[in-house]
């Protein structure tokens, strides 16, 4: 019980050094979560889960699951519908959870009112403070469908994630992680902070490990900007994100992003309010990634992962965190013609033949195109397939290992869906297995569960990408040439880390070496297809597998020595050849962003204690806007500053206590001057020059890319029709087939 | 021709975001409408067995994703078809415009074989109305395609879309069916899926012609 008072407290204590202002209508949940704590704490403490490093724990969760206190209508989301027709999102509004998390002191504790959406609207605009939603919705009382009766006009229920019903709502008090393991991680992972560029560089297998065992929801805004890198963006353009905003934006864009709105997480606390600030807050990342990306401009499949990213952080730090995802993790994925999921339903099918042949066959007899299935799953990243706390495990190892982790939690599910002959026996025809997975039972994908699956998973990058070049030439071969480069995929936190290297090894080192070097460059510009035909990237590979097991600082092997001479080589040619002339204002940036430098690559004790406090302070700017309206919310909004104190009184090493340690931080970038300042600078500096260049390249190489797009897109679509005509054949032989097998 | 046919149609729902395509597929198969719905971006299909004249049809609906984006996957979703519901909101002047393209699209990739509705959803918003009855019906006529005016929100004209269309593919399907015994090839047919199925003594659930599901 001891732990009790403090659990409550603790996790949005924690969260502050990086909990953005939405994650705190949740985080408001808390109280509510407190009451049920209790039992979860005691009777999980005998199970006494002591923080294995190596493994990922999943024996010790199942025993902290039992004590579900609130009553649990359907055990799980899966709506109770007539069997033969409807589709799981849908579905989803009709799911019979009710949203009850045992309170007592409800005023209206009936369980089921009216099976309309309109009082659970009530409370939905209630708790955003947004009331416009009341105006807009209300006069559909008709609605049949939708579930999640929260009666209560005053208590919200959202689960701990912020949902108040929908088919991702978490109806059980899944594994909750004992307090101390809790602050424990949260150490762990503060002290990655506080060394971030060393995780990454020397020890990334350990770094990886504690992303498959999950981020700690406090970190997971922080975690996630720097697994993808997008914090040094943030700082690297500071009033960038305003400017866009400012900027006017295509019409054509606006209008589409617009009528999405509404249409993202409807059951979501934040984004249940038309007009409420998720939905506002949606409209200015997207409507600033158009800007930022004209000729990418809008797919709607970035609003639910806009969206998710929304929970988490700060309008500006999510967008520059979107930034990342569309360019570095799923480059072409939302780009006009969607050749590159095209590509990778391909290669995902490839992939199944390998891992699953008898849910491959399956759906190779009845003809489903991969494209059938997996469009939504990888375009946001499953965060519309899974029960939310399985999306956020998958998206703590995605940030960090890529998109194999898309590939491979794809596989898990085919296997889990059509993997045996029992399963597949009732799904004799298309529409039954297309039906089937559409349809995923929460239960066969619980976190823990799926993640030991996910790991153990021999799918690797190596893999993905040989299959990617087979597809690339049958792509080539069958229907002309791609207008989306594969090659320039960034597999996770590590190539994104090597590759920003090499862009400083371009600048700083380049300009000797570029002659000698007949390597081609590491970024879109070529058209050659797989990653592993880029000699840079073969050589990361290496250090991948040289790289220590265990997280013990193994200085000279591996990395230390790989990132410093090989990438220089690589790419200095390029940098030279293809650098633009380097943008004036590019060295006026360090001010802001110097304390970062994560790329710097030996120096990097101290300088992550400035990074939170930084990237706390952005939030603060951007919220006291008038765009929160919620009364909820607001007082909440400076917590990622605020939030720090609780955290002192754990046994923190003093360089761990990040933010707040004004005093530490000053001391230890004292420290850190005395070290090298000057050379760090440069070097900094240096970087940014760098990235900026390189942005600029590629966007160059984009606007270039998209012409060449258009033109190709032209032809394709000639060859296209007369596959179609000439394909038909195909088409009719299959659907003879199928018609024979039917008959 | 015996009665006791089960006719197996593939219908795709096209048309610009956010026109109410997945409300209207959603409000004929389940009778169901609901504000909260995500915008629709895998492809997905709901079913709806009739009872038409006597004869049983197996209608697999197709929704998609209306993002012009997304049009690169349309070839996926509208193969096989046997007919397509082009559906435009009447308040919004460029998603009839889009439907026109999708005709376009259609007739080439699939010919005259395909069925076509055009359908002007959100008449409850009939006081801003952008598309005027006259153009839309009559650039319907000019392309061999039937028009309907539905509200997905108030239920209406639905049953009846869909019921025509139902007519009109056992009327194309029954064409080939006679060309076919006339011993021309049966591709026509099974081209586009039409699957002419003896008929099992499945129970067919009792939802007549015009049960509003």
């Amino acid at each position: 019980m001891a732990e009790l008072s403090t659990l409550s407290p603790s996790p949005p204590a924690l969260g502050d050094p990086c909990a953005a202002p939405p994650i705190t209508p949740s985080s408001s949940v808390l109280p509510p979560v407190a009451d049920f704590t209790p039992t979860t704490a005691s009777s999980a403490a005998p199970a006494a889960e002591v923080e294995t490093p190596q493994t990922v724990e999943q024996e010790q969760k199942p025993l902290s699951k039992p004590p579900p206190l609130s009553p649990k209508p359907g055990l799980s989301g899966e709506p109770n519908k007539p069997e033969l027709f409807h589709t799981p999102t849908r579905a989803g509004h009709s799911s019979p959870t009710v949203p009850m998390i045992q309170e007592p002191v409800l005023p209206y504790a009936k369980p089921r009112p009216a099976p309309d959406t309109l009082s659970y609207l009530e409370s939905a605009s209630l708790m955003s403070g947004t009331l416009e939603s009341l105006s807009g919705l209300g006069e559909d009382g008709s609605s049949v469908g939708s579930d999640s009766e929260i009666n209560g006009l005053t208590v919200k229920r959202t689960d701990k994630y912020g949902f108040l019903g929908g088919n991702q709502y978490s109806d059980t008090n899944e594994k909750d992680l004992r307090v101390e393991v809790a602050r424990q991680r949260e150490m762990k992972w503060l002290e990655m902070f506080a060394h971030w560029d060393k995780w990454v560089k020397h020890r990334f297998q350990k770094v990886k490990l504690r992303c498959r065992k999950g981020v700690p929801s406090s970190l997971r805004a922080k975690a996630w900007q720097l697994l993808s890198n997008s914090e040094e963006l943030l700082h690297a353009n500071p009033g960038k994100f305003e400017e866009l905003e400012r900027e006017q934006g295509e019409a054509k864009w606006l209008d589409i992003i617009e009528k999405d709105l509404h249409r993202q997480f409807p059951f979501h606390e934040m984004f249940a309010a038309r007009g409420g600030h998720g939905q506002q807050d949606l409209y200015r990342i997207l409507k600033a990634y158009t800007v930022y990306r004209p000729d990418e401009g809008y797919c709607q499949a970035q609003a639910p992962v806009a969206a998710v990213l929304l929970m988490h952080m700060p309008a500006e730090q999510a967008f520059w965190c979107l930034v990342q995802i569309c360019e570095k993790y799923l480059p072409g994925y939302y780009s006009a013609g969607l050749e590159a999921i095209q590509l990778d339903g391909e290669i995902f099918f490839s992939l199944l033949r390998r891992t699953c042949p008898m849910a491959y066959r399956h759906l190779k007899k009845f003809k489903i195109d991969p494209i059938l299935y997996m469009t939504e799953w990888f375009m946001c990243i499953f965060s519309r397939t899974l029960p939310w706390s399985s999306v956020l495990r998958v998206w703590d190892m995605f940030f960090c290992e890529g998109v194999k982790i898309v590939f491979r939690v794809g596989l898990v599910l085919l296997k889990q869906m059509l993997g045996s002959v029992d399963k597949l026996r009732e799904l004799q025809g298309m529409y039954e297995t297309m039906e089937r997975l559409r349809n995923i039972s929460p239960d066969t994908i619980r976190e823990d569960f799926l993640v030991q699956e996910v790991i153990a998973l021999p799918v690797t990058e190596t893999l993905i990408e040989r299959e990617c070049s087979v597809q690339v030439r049958k792509w080539r071969e069958s229907r002309g040439e791609l207008t989306h480069q594969p090659g320039r995929r960034h597999h996770g936190t590590r190539a994104i880390y090597e590759h920003k290297r090499r862009a400083a090894a371009i600048t700083s080192g380049g300009s000797f070496s570029f002659l000698g070097s007949p390597i081609p460059p590491p970024g879109p510009l070529r058209a050659s297809s797989s990653l592993l035909s880029l000699p840079g990237f073969r050589r990361s590979k290496a250090s991948f597998l040289s790289q220590p097991k265990k997280g013990s600082f193994s200085g000279p092997s591996g990395f230390e020595v790989s990132p410093h001479q090989a990438p220089p080589a690589v790419t200095s040619a390029r940098g030279t050849s293809h650098k633009p002339p380097i943008p004036p204002g590019a060295a006026q940036k360090p001010p802001l962003a110097q304390v970062q430098s994560p790329a710097v690559p030996a120096v990097s004790s101290p300088p992550a204690e400035g990074t939170p406090t930084q990237s706390t302070a952005p939030p603060n700017t951007l919220s006291p806007s008038p765009v929160v309206v919620s009364e909820q919310i607001t007082p909440t909004i400076p917590s990622p500053t605020a939030n720090n104190a609780p955290l002192q009184p754990c046994p923190a090493p003093p360089k761990d206590a990040p933010p707040p340690a004004d005093a530490p931080a000053a001391e230890e970038e004292g420290k850190k001057k005395k070290k090298s300042k000057e050379d760090k600078k440069k070097e900094r500096e240096d970087e940014k020059k760098k990235m900026k260049e390189k942005k600029d390249k590629d966007k160059a190489e984009k606007e270039r890319l998209k012409k060449e797009k258009e033109k190709q897109e032209r032809e394709k679509k000639k060859v296209v029709k007369k596959k179609e005509k000439g394909g038909g054949e195909a088409d009719n032989k299959n659907g003879a087939t199928a018609a024979k097998d039917s008959a | 021709l015996a009665a006791n046919r089960t006719y197996s149609f593939k219908v795709v729902l096209l048309g610009e975001g956010c026109v109410g395509k997945t409300s209207l597929v959603l409000r004929y198969c389940e009778n169901k409408f609901n504000d909260k719905h995500i915008t629709t971006l895998q492809a997905s299909f709901l079913t709806k067995k009739l009872n038409i004249t006597g004869k049983r049809v197996n209608l697999a609906i197709w929704d998609t994703a209306g993002q012009e984006r997304f049009h690169a996957l349309g070839p996926i979703y509208y193969r096989d078809s046997n007919g397509a519901v082009l559906v435009y909101d009447v308040t919004d002047e460029d998603s009839f415009q889009k439907v026109k393209n999708w005709v376009k699209e259609l007739r080439k990739m699939l010919g005259n074989d395909i069925c076509l509705c055009i359908v002007g959803n959100k008449i409850d918003l009939d006081k801003d109305r952008h598309v005027s009855v006259e153009d839309a019906e009559s650039y319907a006529e000019s392309v061999g395609a039937k028009h309907y005016h539905t509200s997905a929100k108030l239920n209406k004209g639905i049953e009846e879309l869909f019921l025509d269309l139902c007519k009109r593919m056992m009327e194309t399907a029954q064409a080939e069916e006679r060309a076919k015994g006339n011993g021309a090839s049966q591709s026509a047919a099974t081209r586009r899926g039409v699957q002419i199925v003896d008929d099992e003594p499945q129970a067919t659930p009792a939802g007549g012609c015009c049960s509003s599901g």
